[in-house]
């Protein structure tokens, strides 16, 4: 009787309790706080944060519970992650939920959708230079394009067992737009550009809509062809919702799709952060670089909007360049506030969608160029 | 040294440096792309007025009293509003509108007397004679 209690102690979390587990679980709690508490991206912290839970409660091998283990339930649907599935699924959601109007009516806002990935190619030079392989660097420097599921795509292909860490911090500082971002764009903006308004957006018609996706997909996947099940979802999603008369289709893409995909990410990705595998000097560094990547990546969308506005008639306000790392929609929202901050009536949201949306075009080909290069 | 090194042995400046330009080229040809395809869907759009635009500028031959007559009635109708005719608005507008075939035929009311300057300066129409000319053709 005392053996059996004792072995069954032996087998409780309790007893298997390490330091680290026990950090893991306090991120786990902080996550679901910001989410909450703080509504940072509560659609994805709250499923990361209680999945790291799940995946930090001490647990013996062999009974098929870890996410590591091929008989566990949570490993099949990591599978997901792992092959790089749910991230195109995402992304299928996010077209059918977007419109691209904003861009449509002013296409050289997708410039700044571009300079942002600098911070992409930046901190992938700089994980070089801190001795990361080439494969590793380029799945961290995607973090820099500001976007959870394209992070995880490319390091599915790229770098499987770093997945855990680059998808927590691409997702924690998508979480932190709002605190990371505002610095930057007030240091590199005077108040006078702050408060440049944006000349009316043109009326799209139908036509142009519905042709977008088509032209987007065929342009991006014959230049990077590896972009594919990205902007290939991104794209069919979008058809499926400009054409109206797919509405059906649409909807549960915008909707059921998305939320059981971002679910299942979300919780498996959480769970993968089991504290052996995770805590260790590479994902603090890959955390430090995933911050240093927001950060060139927003200052190079400041800065080029800056320099374009040397060369445009009708300036454009030097915010929205902060707006083109795709962390859709908050960092158009941030520009928004911050825009905000100096002239109540200055609306710039509808504006900064623009290079956001672009943001999310030009992260999945700079994965796609990063792919190819590296494979 | 070992940095660079790092960065050098696994071609990391050539493939950020490309990575980057093509991602630039790639929205660059996009936004292109939209705006040609902007100009070509507005053109069909409205391509009875453009074809109908082009086929008039081609057509008139102000020494025919008709063509002539034609376009004064429509220029009365452009400014029958007004008593005193905004002469530099009104060019404006058609260069904007594309109908800049309507400034010879300005310049030939101004010669023949349609078009008359009153003791204020300002450009009015010679209505009697204008609408002799219409009542004509």
């Amino acid at each position: 009787m005392f053996n059996m209690l004792s072995d069954f102690f032996a087998n409780t979390g309790f007893a298997l309790l390490t330091p680290g587990y026990f950090v893991m679980i306090l991120v786990g709690l902080f996550f679901i706080y910001l989410g909450i508490a703080k509504h940072y991206e509560p659609l994805l912290l709250v499923p990361i944060g209680f999945g790291i839970l799940v995946g930090n409660v001490p647990v013996f091998q062999g009974f098929g519970l870890s996410i590591y283990e091929d008989t566990s339930v949570l490993h099949y649907l990591y599978f997901g992650v792992t092959k790089g599935i749910y991230p195109p699924l995402i992304f299928l959601g996010i077209g059918a939920m977007t419109d691209f109007s904003t861009l449509l009516s002013r296409p050289s806002l997708m410039l700044l959708g571009a300079a942002a990935q600098v911070g992409i190619f930046i901190t992938f030079l700089s994980a070089l230079a801190l001795g990361f392989l080439p494969n590793e660097a380029a799945s961290i420097g995607i973090i820099g394009g500001a976007d959870g599921p394209t992070a995880i795509f490319l390091s599915s292909k790229l770098a499987p067992m770093l997945i855990g860490p680059i998808a927590i911090a691409a997702y924690s500082y998508m979480a932190l737009v709002p605190i990371i971002q505002p610095p930057i764009m007030k240091l590199l903006t005077t108040r006078k550009e702050r408060l440049i308004r944006m000349s009316e957006a043109r009326k799209v018609t139908k036509k142009e809509k519905i042709l977008f996706p088509i032209i987007t997909f065929l342009l991006c996947c014959f230049v990077a062809p590896t972009s594919l099940p990205l902007i290939g979802m991104l794209c069919f999603g979008n058809l499926l919702k400009e054409a109206l008369v797919t509405e059906r289709l649409a909807k549960v893409a915008r909707t059921s799709i998305i939320d059981i995909v971002t679910i299942l990410l979300g919780l498996t990705v959480g769970a993968s952060t089991q504290a052996d595998v995770f805590l260790n000097a590479k994902s603090l560094i890959i955390f430090f670089l995933g911050a240093f990547s927001f950060c060139i990546a927003t200052v190079s969308g400041v800065v080029f909007a800056k320099i374009m506005n040397l060369f445009l008639k009708d300036k454009i306000n030097p915010l929205l360049g902060a707006a083109g790392v795709s962390a859709v929609p908050d960092s158009a929202r941030v520009v928004h506030t911050v825009g905000q901050e100096e002239d109540r009536n200055n609306f710039l949201l509808m504006h900064a969608m623009a290079p956001n949306v672009s943001g999310v075009i030009g992260s999945a080909i700079g994965a796609g160029i990063l792919w190819s290069f590296i494979k | 040294m070992s940095i660079l090194q790092n960065i050098q042995n696994a071609n990391g400046f050539e493939i950020a440096f490309l990575g980057t330009l093509i991602v630039f080229l790639c929205l660059f040809s996009l936004s292109v792309a939209v705006n040609f395809f902007h100009t070509i869907i507005f053109f069909l759009e409205n391509k009875h007025t453009f074809i109908q635009k082009i086929k008039k500028q081609a057509k008139i031959n102000l020494s025919e009293e008709s063509d002539f007559a034609d376009m004064v009635k429509q220029f009365m109708l452009f400014v029958e509003k007004y008593d005193e005719i905004p002469l530099p608005k009104f060019l404006r507008n058609a260069r904007e509108m594309g109908l800049t075939y309507f400034y010879p035929v300005v310049a030939k009311m101004a010669d023949e007397g349609y078009l008359v300057s009153n003791d204020r300066g300002f450009f009015v129409l010679n209505k009697t004679k204008c609408n002799e000319l219409i009542g004509n053709n």
